[in-house]
């Protein structure tokens, strides 16, 4: 029977027969088993690799030429729509900002909206979300769909019905928490972390019990070794990069708690060595003269043991940072061969311009390559140590202004999700570039009020064709960190990409259109102007035979606040503001889903 | 005179059972223009509160101690997007004589952008800062104003 379903897998039937057998282990199956199928998208990073690539080919270099608007759902709401639709069998699900409503059409008539979920929620929590009302999208699982609230709630869903099964309160808007992550659906679990770091929340993952809501385990970012949930071998085959008691001895009295660190990115799951990976968010504030020491475990990857939540190990990537670097992107799972021997991998482009690539089941670094020679804020990763060795003249400190700092906060990478072809063995990075000038203020904490402390100017970063471009996609290999191709953007490539089967790299750009570029060479070869810009990735699913590609489209976020601000203010030439104020010349705002077919 | 003062006071201890005084000015939401709702609020008005509401201009404006509190209290609640010394970064500006809602050079127009919130990121402060914080903080913006004084029409309240 479930054979059977794997190989038509329609998700019509393998909805039945989660419903047949209720067993967490049986969720789990029928979870892989409808990623298996192409025809789904089950998950915003496309499976539990992350590698966000569809084998679907149906679309491809010789007929993208012909892709014609299909269908388009307008969600009613403007500000940035990031994270992508979710498509299961018949049915797809549709996920907004704030105030976060969620809608299901079935594919067969999608002009009807099934159902629709609209949760009230307190309008001051806008008031503590750091960078525009985003939210990353839905989860499904077990027929369940899995959804965040700004206010801070993880909230299930029928996904037949849109009947709320159970809702938690997660994170505490009153101390500045907030959640615009998708949550992640595992094992019967679902894993959710925070916001806030911008606010000196203390930065945590929790998993949840996908039936009952109930929290199963909680592990901490920051603090003592048992909240940080530590197992007793903790980096025990790279003790260098630190194993106990560093989450409050590196750090000056109780700063810990008021510390960061919290998780809004991505996950990645490898079922073998049943650990889950993800990253730690930028410590707080950012004034680094406030906060002196290395401030573990702020900017880690981390694998845990998906039943406990036990860390297996850790490595920062920015001991002390100074810039925001906030480590939470994307982790994509590959096995490579490595010097000729096959090896689990994990690769992840951090927004300090890095792109790391390490052995997941041990933590040992194999690569840690600039996706661009503009990083300036370090010189070089030490492989053997794993340590950044820092250039002094873009670092940053009280009564001091750095200039001309690469990348700006805003890293060379954000919350894109990218792509892995794993036919060419190539990673589809889409990038900013984009540089700053950063001046630090010492300011006191106050319980949900904001804690950053410095004050920022961005720029384009120094390596585009015309010293004018924001963005770029960039081809790369994740074992020798060798470029393949480059393609510019005026904008940044904010949402990440999508690789087919098809020889295509799908894209968004912040101006609002969506591109197909030849995944060989990087050559664009289709591309269409959408209502409003696009800070999502696309994705790709089929019904009836036939392949599409969707997504979802409404500037914003950190890089679209300009649109959302009054750009006649003649104060209008700060921080992201400044850099992207010839935005509101090519989009304005909007918010929906665009659906692509031949 | 001071039979005067005594019948205000008295007739504001009766008054602050009632939400809304009878000889309140009425605030209304920048973006909605509905009604500011002022009850459920976990705070005591203070007495600058109550005369703020009463006359529209800030009684803060100029005192010196107060401006400093307001001063390190927008470096926490307000300077994460409208910069350090207001000079404007996610959010506007404050310190120039530039207004994305032109109702903000009045005191009683900037409050209810504080209070009730606008358009973007600027969500309502509601419940998030005591109404008389917000006049504190209110005072520091004023006092660090650089625009046209012609324009400062809070002063001609």
């Amino acid at each position: 029977m479930k054979a059977r379903i794997t190989a038509t897998g329609f998700a019509v039937a393998g909805l039945a027969l989660s419903a047949m057998l209720p067993s967490v282990a049986a969720a789990a199956d029928s979870l892989e088993a409808l990623g298996a199928n192409p025809n789904n998208w089950t998950m915003q990073t496309g499976d539990y690799t992350g590698q966000h690539y569809s084998r679907l080919s149906q679309i491809t270099t010789g007929n993208v030429k012909n892709l014609k608007a299909a269908w388009s759902f307008s969600t009613g709401l403007l500000h940035g729509h990031e994270g992508a639709p979710l498509v299961i069998g018949d049915m797809m699900y549709i996920n907004t900002p704030f105030p976060n409503n969620t809608f299901a059409l079935n594919l067969a008539e999608p002009e009807k909206i099934v159902w629709q979920h609209k949760p009230k929620q307190d309008a001051s929590v806008k008031a503590v979300a750091c960078c525009d009302i985003v939210n990353r999208g839905l989860a499904y699982d077990d027929g369940r769909i899995f959804k965040t609230q700004l206010d801070g709630h993880l909230v299930a869903l029928d996904a037949k019905t849109g009947k709320e099964l159970w809702k938690m309160e997660n994170c505490d808007p009153a101390v500045g928490s907030t959640i615009t992550q998708a949550p992640f659906a595992v094992k019967g679990k679902v894993l959710v972390g925070c916001s806030g770091a911008e606010l000196g929340v203390r930065g945590y993952v929790t998993a949840y019990d996908q039936k009952t809501g109930e929290l199963v385990w909680r592990s901490f970012a920051t603090g003592p070794d048992n909240e940080l949930n530590l197992s007793k071998d903790f980096n025990k085959d790279n003790p260098h990069y630190g194993q106990m008691g560093l989450g409050t001895k590196t750090w000056e009295g109780e700063a810990w708690k008021i510390g960061g660190g919290t998780n809004w990115g991505w996950y990645a799951y490898d079922p073998k060595l049943n650990l889950f990976y993800y990253g730690s968010g930028n410590p707080a504030p950012w004034n680094e003269t406030m906060r002196p020491g290395d401030n573990k475990w702020t900017m880690t990857i981390w694998a845990r043991d998906v039943d406990t939540g036990a860390a297996k190990w850790g490595y920062q990537k920015t001991p002390h940072d100074e810039w925001d670097f906030a480590g939470v992107n994307q982790m994509i799972l590959t096995d490579q061969a490595v010097n000729g021997k096959s090896q689990p991998l994990l690769t992840h482009v951090d927004r300090n311009g890095i792109m790391y690539t390490l052995n997941r089941q041990t933590g040992s670094i194999v690569q840690a390559a600039k996706v661009d020679p503009a990083v300036n804020v370090f010189k070089k990763v030490d492989l053997k140590t794993g340590l950044p060795l820092r250039d002094p003249e873009f670092s940053t400190r009280m009564d001091h202004k750095g200039t001309n700092i690469c990348p700006s906060a805003m890293g060379f990478h954000n919350q894109g999700l990218d792509a892995y072809d794993p036919d060419s063995r190539t990673f589809y990075f889409g990038l900013n570039h984009i540089c700053m000038d950063w001046e630090p203020f010492m300011l006191p904490y106050r319980a949900g009020q904001f804690f950053v402390g410095a004050t920022l100017a961005m720029y384009p970063g120094p390596n585009g064709p015309t010293k004018k471009e924001m963005g770029q996609v960039r081809a790369m290999d994740g074992v020798t960190g060798e470029v393949k191709w480059t393609k510019w953007e005026k904008f940044s490539v904010w949402g990440g990409t999508l690789a087919t089967k098809g020889g295509l790299v799908f894209y968004n750009t912040l101006d609002g259109n969506i591109k197909a570029l030849d995944k060989t060479n990087g050559k664009e070869i289709w591309k269409f102007k959408m209502p409003s810009g696009a800070i999502g990735a696309p994705m790709s699913y089929a019904y009836k035979g036939k392949q599409y590609i969707a997504t979802n489209y409404g500037v914003g976020g950190w890089p679209g606040v300009g649109l959302v601000f009054d750009l006649t203010d003649p104060s209008a030439g700060l921080g992201a503001v400044g850099a992207f104020k010839e935005l509101q010349s090519y989009t304005q705002m909007g918010g929906g889903v665009m659906v692509f077919g031949l | 005179m001071r039979n005067r003062h005594k019948l205000i006071l008295v007739s504001a201890l009766l008054a602050a059972t009632v939400s809304v005084f009878a000889d309140d000015l009425i605030f209304r939401g920048t973006i909605s223009g509905e009604m500011l709702d002022f009850k459920g609020l976990n705070e005591t008005e203070t007495d600058a509160v109550k005369k703020f509401k009463q006359t529209g201009v800030n009684p803060y404006n100029g005192n010196a101690e107060v401006i400093k509190k307001g001063e390190s209290l927008f470096s926490t609640a307000c300077s994460g997007c409208h910069g350090h010394l207001a000079e404007g970064k996610l959010g506007p500006a404050l310190s120039d004589d530039y207004w994305t809602y032109p109702k903000n050079a009045t005191d009683k127009g900037l409050f209810e952008t504080i209070f009730g919130g606008a358009e973007g990121m600027m969500g309502p402060q509601r419940g998030r800062l005591t109404q008389d914080e917000m006049l504190q903080i209110m005072s520091w913006v004023r006092s660090i104003y650089q625009g046209d004084p012609d324009k400062a029409k809070w002063l001609n309240n």
